[in-house]
């Protein structure tokens, strides 16, 4: 099945397809999503408007069940950053769309005013669907429906009530291998941009597709093999199966950067509490439908996902992860698992994105709108979401809509987009990627944590970073995992040798870098012409000048670091 | 001299008691973390481990102190 171009106009209800163009054969992914934006979407348009364009890419290698490498990206110019914005996540779309043949599919064209739709997509192609029935359902509430209406194997990409209300920190939703809409493309809006083209959801049947094709499989088998076998012996591998991120809460909490009420302290008295080892022991007490761990994606070997169920036995959510812990958790001043798992499922079944909700909660807490630690305070916020009360709306579009609106200056946000659960006052590295990433500030654009170095020492963040974003970079295009990452290291040739062994190219040693080298370029490309300049590449003031405990640091990364990662 | 050590992740240890995340060493005058390390029977191999004093990252060589907080972490990131 030779890769297409698919281009869907919900307003006239069309579905076309084209050859790839030669400048977009060798990329995928988040490379291939600034590509298209810098090609085909005006910088400085509307995000909400005609002329913006959804994009799903899946990665270069996704199709084929390697190991952790079939994410699938989403892209467009982002509502709540205004700048270039890709999002990624595991579940079975990548797979699917690859599968059909698709390089990407792009949703484009005039606004509908009315109805809702749903999109059913195969090899046959694609076929419209009213979809007024769902319209106001939670996903997953909507992915049930479906699924029993279109069959177990399909796959689906849809939104939630947050993205039919076009609110910036909504997500777009994707099956896990369970058929639950549980792996999320979170960050940056891109549920609003499906909203505003009032496309409910996408239903993939790859029934008549096939695998891609690969050009030498003898050499794609010897670096699959290669790459499964340092992936499966790398330690890391073990500590995310039976902890999952959940290891970080205690790591970064001894760092003392775990955001803590609204990024006031970077240690939480209760870390303990909500740590991935308390998790585990939790988890294993409890027994089914709780699971220590959990593979988000078919074929994946590292299964760092989990189920997260009740004491009577009863599933909350699936899975429970770091960055919710810490957004959810501390940064609201809750100690209580069950809490936040609870929480997570409400903003889940909501399409909205954790992190940036969970920002935001911590703002409308400093503004007295829920204390700190007050678990049905934060329920009943999500509740106005829910019902789409003004207050709801503006907590929805984001920690930067809440804080201004409420009068909270103390803001944990670059470019628009809320910081992720690394106070960059104790991590400066990674302060670093906040304020610098043509993403805004994401937890997956080049995280430091894990570095050999003092994190309180502003000398040399900026080159960690810098490595960082280009190696994340590189791997979002290819499709993979960043867990993935880990085998990738230690089997230094098998990303070459996978990509001359399905495309027959004939790449080098540095094509990850290459990869994420070039991404980084687009989007900065993509940036400077939507307006951005060296003054957007900053951290809040706040965080300069207000110190965290428990080591009293302030984010002190000179300027001119931060001005030579933007060239 | 009285040392708190928290082993983080795959590093805690099964005791007849349950679960031990949290251990307090009391040490000669002169120990490093290297002498922790080798009293828990803990080899490090490549990066794989972080140890954190007090909130930072130190080296094995690094002196300890009465009422020091050392916590070992398997390397992770990302989440």
């Amino acid at each position: 099945m030779e890769p297409r171009v698919w281009r869907v106009d919900v307003a006239k209800r069309t579905v076309t397809t084209e050859a790839v163009p030669p400048t977009r054969e060798r990329l995928g992914g988040r490379g291939l999503i600034a590509r298209i934006l810098l090609d085909e979407v005006p910088p400085k348009c509307d995000p909400l408007g005609p002329l913006n364009k959804l994009i799903w890419t899946p990665g270069l290698l996704t199709g084929h069940m390697l190991p952790s490498c079939d994410r699938i990206s989403i892209g467009g110019k982002s509502p709540l950053t205004r700048g270039v914005k890709e999002s990624n996540a595991g579940g079975s779309t990548g797979l699917k769309m690859a599968r059909l043949g698709i390089k990407a599919f792009l949703l484009e064209g005039d606004l509908p005013v009315d109805g809702w739709w749903l999109l059913y997509v195969s090899a046959q192609g694609g076929r419209f669907e009213a979809a007024d029935d769902l319209a106001g359902a939670g996903v997953y509430q909507a992915a049930a429906r479906l699924v029993d209406r279109f069959g177990t194997k399909v796959g689906l990409a849809l939104i939630g009530p947050g993205g039919e209300m076009r609110l910036s920190g909504a997500g777009i939703l994707n099956l896990d291998k369970d058929r639950e809409p549980s792996r999320i493309n979170g960050r940056g809006g891109l549920g609003a941009l499906m909203g505003a083209r009032r496309l409910k959801a996408i239903v993939l049947d790859d029934s008549g597709g096939e695998r891609p094709p690969l050009a030498d499989p003898d050499l794609y088998s010897a670096a699959q093999k290669q790459f499964v076998r340092e992936l499966m012996a790398h330690p890391q591998t073990a500590i995310y199966r039976d902890y999952g991120t959940a290891g970080l809460v205690s790591l970064v909490d001894g760092f003392g950067g775990l955001p803590t009420r609204n990024f006031a302290s970077g240690r939480f008295e209760g870390a303990e509490k909500i740590s991935g080892e308390r998790m585990r022991d939790l988890l294993q007490a409890r027994g089914a439908p709780s699971e220590t761990t959990h593979a988000c994606m078919a074929g994946c070997t590292i299964r760092c996902s989990n189920r997260f169920g009740s004491q009577s036995g009863e599933k909350i959510v699936q899975p429970l992860e770091y960055e919710t812990i810490g957004l959810v958790g501390s940064n609201l001043g809750l100690d209580d698992l069950d809490a936040i798992a609870r929480l997570n499922w409400e903003i889940n079944d909501l399409g909205l994105d954790t992190i940036e909700i969970g920002a935001a909660l911590g703002l409308a807490a400093e503004a007295g709108y829920m204390s700190f630690g007050d678990f049905n305070g934060a329920m009943a916020l999500l509740g106005e979401i829910r019902r789409g009360t003004p207050l709801g709306r503006v907590i929805g579009n984001g920690a930067v809509a809440t804080g201004r609106a409420l009068g909270v200056r103390r803001v944990p946000a670059v470019k628009g987009q809320a910081l992720a659960s690394y106070d960059p006052r104790a991590i400066k590295g990674t302060g670093v990627t906040y304020a610098t990433s043509p993403q805004g500030a994401d937890h997956t654009a080049g995280l430091t944590v894990r570095a050999k170095v003092d994190h309180l020492d502003p000398k040399g963040q900026a080159e960690l970073s810098r490595t960082a974003q280009i190696n994340v970079a590189g791997y979002d295009t290819l499709g993979a995992c960043l867990f993935a990452s880990f085998g990738f290291a230690k089997a230094p040739t098998a990303v070459r040798d996978l990509l001359n062994a399905r495309y027959g190219w004939d790449v080098s040693d540095g094509i990850l870098q290459e990869l994420g080298l070039e991404t980084l370029r687009l989007e900065r490309g993509f940036n400077r012409a939507a307006g951005f300049g060296p003054q957007d590449d900053r951290l809040p003031e706040w965080m300069t000048t207000e110190p965290l405990p428990p080591h009293n640091s302030v984010f002190d990364v000179p300027d001119e670091d931060l001005d030579r990662l933007s060239e | 001299m009285i040392v708190t050590v928290r082993l983080h992740t795959i590093l805690r240890r099964q005791s007849p008691e349950g679960v031990v995340d949290r251990l307090q060493l009391d040490l000669q005058p002169g120990a490093t973390v290297a002498t922790v390390l080798a009293q828990l029977d803990i080899h490090l191999r490549d990066d794989s481990i972080l140890l954190v004093l007090n909130g930072r990252l130190v080296k094995p060589d690094h002196p300890l102190a009465d009422g020091d907080e050392l916590r070992l972490v398997p390397a992770i990131s990302g989440g």
